[in-house]
């Protein structure tokens, strides 16, 4: 019971110990699942903005081109060149033209009428990217900004020189302004669950340049850190894993817990049920199927126990009994009926024998009873004698017939060898043919 | 809104018995322009010249200053019903505009101010790039400076509104480009002796002023554009135009015989139709004053 209780206990502690590591292991996973799952959208977000605005630049590059070539060419054929400049490139939706940094030609003209005649002076922070167009003699890529039409746009500002490759002679500008919003949504980056995200790097200043979306929080301690590079500069996208998002949810955990748990219910049953079937088993294995009496394994093994006693041995007594004529009735008279003679046979003995002397049957027709605490051979002889007069008192019926059971009996007495319980056995064994020879002799 | 929609309702539903109100912005008093004047004229003609038509009307002056980005949102809200300005583009999207040039596209007719002592230089001076040698004073909002830069002049934008005739008076170097009908009394007052017009070049560019209303109001637009094309037929227009006190004295006193027309583009000169009619309209005005032919911008 002991035993039981502690294997218990211990089979409840493992389970839960095991169970327990299985769900934060699968948590961990889950976790860098999660993790990986944004990282890889984030990566794609990245792609997205910088393929975006570095195809746009250099779609618009031509127009700049043709524009420090041929300026003229460019203001009588603007719309056409607009036009097509607009139609080949994803996010622009306007592009200006600005001799001497007034805009004096704009595509397309509906919805943009205010921003002609703007003069690039008069708008600080406009100008401030014009200039270092100017003066860098590259291509800047300011904001994001809040449009006059509206929504925000990315500006790409392109300084013209008509003295190419000097560069001294500024022309103007050609901006083109970038649909911003489109852009964030084609990224998907408000799609991304599980992280908060923000991108800061406005004017292309990179890290050092103000958070233009999501929390400025996120750059404080941001999991990932992302460049976004083009031309001129770039922005910076940082991410920061929302924890509760990353972490196996709530319902899933519990229903994963109850599953192991069952499981492991499931498997102190079957454990449980092994355990009484290894039992019954072994139980099987020392018991004769036939008579239901004990067989010869047990019966060695309580005389190995008997044996092993310490050196005032215990007085003990074997009987070899042998039943004569067996095998005639079983060819006579079939299987069952020598089956049912055995039973009888086992029958018998138990009752007539204490309950704490063991009845084994050996095998065939064979059976060995173990007196305990006998203390001599004569004592034995005796018992031998009272149980053949109970068989010659009592028959075996067979279907109505009446048969006489004839036994043949060896003692021997623990004390007659000084050996092991072998000795003994082969002792009573050889008493046994003694005796069934006299018998046979006999023809009794 | 509600409220101002049913007022206009009766005023339609009973245009024949009661008069249509117009309201419009007066700041001569307080911007102390006596051009202002002639819109008011204008305007006046026109209604009264579609009055057989079109009913009774009532010209009511809104005494109040207001800021030009706030003209087209009270327009629109109601507060008054017709101002004039310079047209643009972005303007044309924010109100209704009557497309009669009112003034023969005077405004976009410079002519450049300058100290005594530069007159020489000035008057040497025969191309746009040449003149873009020397600094334009211009106010910073204006339009104008927008379109001098255009053309490639150098203007500094920098001296408030109120300083620049001082500005011209006290540095050299400089010019300011005056409007054709401003030019001249702005000289006559006091104080501006240094200062004098530069009588061999003029520059133009299309600048266009005219009426806008609210842009659901189509029925004062139609009575005006009437009007006005009235006033062109039978000569009225012209008329007013120089029969006006301020204008007669401006152009009456301008020495600009054989003067050098430096021509100037607009990017606010979008609609080609509008930039023909404007240019016909000071082509003939210069014409009266013996300026041109044109010489082309290059």
């Amino acid at each position: 019971m002991l035993a039981a209780t502690i294997v218990s206990s211990l089979f409840v502690a493992m389970s839960v110990a095991i169970v327990e590591q299985i769900l934060q292991a699968e948590r961990i996973k889950h976790a860098e699942q999660a993790r990986n799952n944004l990282n890889l959208q984030l990566m794609t977000a990245k792609g997205l903005l910088e393929s975006a605005v570095v195809l746009d630049t250099y779609i618009g590059n031509s127009v700049a081109t043709l524009a420090t070539v041929a300026p003229d060419v460019v203001v009588s054929n603007w719309s056409v060149i607009a036009g097509q400049f607009i139609e080949k490139a994803r996010f622009a939706r306007s592009v200006a033209l600005a001799p001497n940094d007034v805009i004096g030609y704009i595509y397309p003209l509906q919805g943009n009428e205010k921003a002609l005649g703007l003069d690039f002076r008069s708008q600080t922070d406009q100008f401030k990217a014009v200039q270092q167009a100017r003066e860098s003699k590259d291509v800047v890529i300011a904001g994001p900004v809040l449009l006059v039409q509206g929504g925000r746009g990315v500006i790409i500002r392109y300084p013209v020189f008509t003295d190419f490759p000097l560069n001294q002679q500024y022309w103007g500008n050609i901006s083109v302004v970038i649909d911003f919003d489109q852009l964030l949504q084609q990224a998907g980056l408000a799609d991304i669950t599980g992280a908060n995200i923000a991108l800061r790097g406005k004017d292309a200043k990179g890290r050092h340049g103000a958070v233009f979306y999501g929390d400025q929080a996120v750059f404080t301690q941001p999991d990932i850190e992302m460049p976004i590079s083009f031309p001129g500069g770039g922005w910076l996208l940082a991410a920061r894993y929302q924890k509760d998002a990353l972490m196996l949810d709530s319902p899933r955990a519990h229903i994963m817990r109850v599953s192991l748990y069952l499981l492991c219910i499931f498997g102190y049953i079957a454990l449980f049920v092994f355990y009484q079937a290894y039992k019954r088993s072994k139980q099987y294995a020392y018991y004769d199927e036939l008579t239901g009496i004990a067989n010869r394994r047990l019966m060695l093994k309580r005389l190995q126990e008997l044996e092993e006693q310490p050196s005032d041995r215990a007085q003990y007594a074997l009987l070899n009994i042998d039943l004569n004529k067996f095998k005639q009735i079983n060819d006579s008279y079939g299987h069952s009926a020598g089956d049912a003679l055995l039973r009888f046979v086992a029958e018998q003995l138990k009752a007539k024998l204490r309950s704490s002397d063991l009845v084994a049957r050996m095998g065939g027709d064979e059976f060995m009873v173990l007196l305990y605490r006998l203390e001599n051979l004569q004592q034995a002889q005796a018992q031998a004698a009272k149980l053949q007069a109970h068989f010659a008192g009592h028959s075996f019926i067979w279907q109505g017939s009446e048969f006489t059971v004839s036994l043949s009996i060896g003692a021997a007495h623990s004390n007659e060898v000084a050996g092991s319980a072998e000795d003994l056995i082969m002792l009573a064994d050889k008493r046994m043919y003694q005796h069934k020879t006299a018998a046979k002799d006999a023809n009794i | 809104m509600i409220l101002r929609l049913l007022l206009v309702f009766a005023c339609f539903s009973s245009a024949v018995q009661a008069a249509t109100v117009v309201r419009f912005v007066d700041a001569t008093v307080i911007r102390q322009n006596p051009n202002n004047q002639y819109f008011i004229h204008l305007l006046d003609a026109a209604l009264a010249a579609t009055e057989a038509e079109y009913g009774a009307y009532q010209l009511m002056p809104v005494d109040i200053e207001i800021l030009q980005s706030r003209q087209f949102i009270e327009l629109q809200k109601g507060t008054f019903d017709l101002f004039w300005t310079m047209t643009t583009p972005g303007r044309e999207q924010d109100g209704l505009a009557i497309q009669q040039p009112l003034i023969k596209g005077a405004y976009g007719i410079r002519l450049l101010v300058a100290q005594q002592a530069d007159m020489a230089k000035m008057e040497q001076i025969t191309s746009l790039p040449e003149l873009a040698k020397l600094v334009a004073l211009s106010g910073a909002d204006w339009p104008d400076s927008a379109i001098l830069r255009f053309n490639w002049l150098t203007v500094e934008t920098n001296i408030a509104d109120s300083k620049l005739y001082q500005t011209l008076q006290q540095k050299p170097g400089y010019y300011f480009p005056r409007g054709l009908l401003e030019a001249g009394p702005e000289l006559a007052a006091a104080d501006k002796a240094q200062l004098s017009i530069v009588r061999h070049i003029v520059i133009r560019y299309p600048a266009t002023m005219k009426f806008f209303v609210a842009k659901q109001n189509s029925a004062l637009a139609q009575r005006l554009t009437a009007g006005l094309a009235i006033l062109k037929q039978n000569g009225r227009f012209d008329d007013i135009f120089y029969q006006f006190a301020p204008h007669a004295a401006a152009l009456s006193h301008l020495q600009l015989q054989g003067a050098r027309l430096l021509e100037l583009n607009s990017p606010f000169a979008v609609s080609a139709s509008d930039k023909q009619a404007v240019i016909a309209e000071q082509n003939s005005l210069l014409a009266k004053l013996g300026v041109g032919p044109a010489v082309d911008s290059k």
